[in-house]
């Protein structure tokens, strides 16, 4: 039957602007992705437990308020510490060159900052995990 | 895919990441989901199975997070699937469900899974039922399932499900005339929501009007109850009316009942299934499938006429069947 590729969305920490991250929940949804949100203000642990249980393909994190580098690596050893080793992540926000860089590094596949058409990040999602949907 | 005995085992030990996966083959319908269900099976039958079911915007999903935390604060296992409507376009899904979870999210006795409803019209997806066997086998006490925001017609629930609530609230006067042929005969308890809102007496009435009328009612008798989810009031008696019912359908027989028809039901539809499948692949490339389904969409020929042509070629080429 059908095969869904899955994104949890997620907000961590304590900014509330989560106007990006509905576009871009949209954005997977009109593309047949199912998507699911977690709402503002999750912790690392609260994020990782969600993408245990919805058995998520890929975890999409939208972070605006400067604590991107803690953030991520929290959620990386989380997922680690786990044993998940087949759930990417990806991010978006406002986030600088540098710490993209490092970002990648530890194991974020890709930051899509502001003005970046949906379309990109959708298509990036989908070569990366596909199940051919 | 082959079968995958160790994630099984997994499964039986208590793992969630197996847990989880197992859920998603059943849910995409893997090859060989089936398998997974069939060794599941002796380790379910101890899970009590919720329906909660009632409009869009009614607070469904805040209300059940206070009663899995209810249930949690009792030391039962809880978990909670949450089933949200598909795109008729895309057929992608937005599931929000899991915004109301709040701080019992990570109470290692609670699991909550969202599911898309993937195109099924009847509140819940055409896997629910399956996925509550999943659960049922990882040894959850209390499964609450969440249809999609419901008006009339979304009554799988009451088939999926051991006691099922409607939940309105009000000011839905005219919804609930309309809804009286559906989803009001379903109910094994009833809540307004969102009580202390104007015209919270005449929904009470309303409610209270329909149920006398109602044929179960005389056997039972359904309670209505007040709530407000947002503070919790109401909650304990959402509870406690569960756990009533729950022992009227035990001590009266109706629990047995109800599932050994809802097995026998999901037996016919999985022969169904499957025919339905093999039969699709058996005459997709055969020339006299292709040849009939040209000649329908020309409209050279009537779908019924070449519906029964088909059915016999089946018969006779297929089957190998002889005589009426």
């Amino acid at each position: 039957m059908s095969e869904k590729i899955k994104v949890l969305i997620a907000k961590p920490g304590l900014d509330g602007h989560d106007r990006g991250a509905k576009v871009v929940a949209r954005a997977f949804r009109d593309a047949g992705f199912e998507v699911i949100y977690t709402g503002l203000r999750q912790t690392p642990e609260q994020i990782v437990n969600a993408a245990i249980e919805e058995d998520v393909d890929a975890i999409g994190v939208s972070i605006l308020s400067g604590a991107h580098n803690h953030c991520f690596s929290e959620i990386i050893g989380l997922l680690k510490k786990n044993q998940v080793d087949d759930i990417m992540i990806f991010g978006g926000g406002i986030i600088p060159d540098d710490d993209i860089t490092y970002l990648k590094s530890i194991g974020v596949a890709e930051i899509f900052g502001p003005g970046t058409p949906t379309d990109d990040t959708v298509k990036f999602v989908k070569d990366r995990v596909g199940k051919g949907n | 895919m082959s079968f995958d005995a160790a994630l099984v085992g997994r499964f039986i030990k208590g793992d969630k990441r197996a847990c989880s996966r197992i859920v998603s083959i059943v849910e995409d319908r893997r090859a060989r989901y089936e398998e997974y269900l069939d060794a599941l099976q002796p380790y379910g039958g101890g899970a009590y199975v919720v329906g909660i079911t009632g409009p869009p915007g009614v607070w469904k999903s805040t209300l059940i997070n206070k009663l899995a935390a209810q249930y949690l604060n009792d030391g039962k296992n809880i978990c909670v699937i949450a089933v949200d409507p598909s795109s008729p376009f895309s057929g992608g899904a937005v599931l929000g469900d899991r915004i109301r979870i709040g701080d019992i999210g990570l109470n290692p006795k609670f699991y909550f899974r969202s599911l898309s409803s993937r195109g099924s019209l009847g509140g819940l997806s055409e896997a629910t039922l399956d996925i509550i066997r999943v659960f049922d086998a990882f040894g959850k006490e209390i499964i609450i399932v969440e249809t999609v925001g419901t008006g009339q017609n979304e009554v799988d629930v009451m088939q999926a499900c051991d006691t099922t609530v409607v939940v309105t609230m009000p000011g839905t006067g005219d919804d609930i005339q309309a809804q009286k042929a559906g989803i009001l005969e379903i109910g094994n308890i009833f809540v307004i929501n969102k009580s202390d809102r104007d015209g919270v007496e005449r929904t009470l009435r309303e409610l209270q009007t329909m149920l006398q009328m109602n044929p179960l009612n005389d056997k039972y008798e359904i309670p209505i109850i007040l709530a407000k989810s947002n503070t919790g009031d109401g909650i304990s008696d959402v509870k406690n009316n569960i756990e009533k019912h729950r022992s009227y359908m035990a001590s009266s027989g109706w629990l047995f009942a109800r599932r050994s028809e809802r097995n026998a039901r999901d037996f016919k539809k999985l022969i169904e299934r499957k025919f339905i499948k093999y039969l699709d692949s058996a005459l997709a490339e055969t020339p006299e499938f292709m040849k009939a389904e040209s000649s329908v969409k020309t409209g050279e020929i009537s779908p019924h006429r070449a519906g029964e042509k088909i059915f016999e070629y089946v018969r006779k080429k297929i089957f190998h069947l002889t005589g009426e």
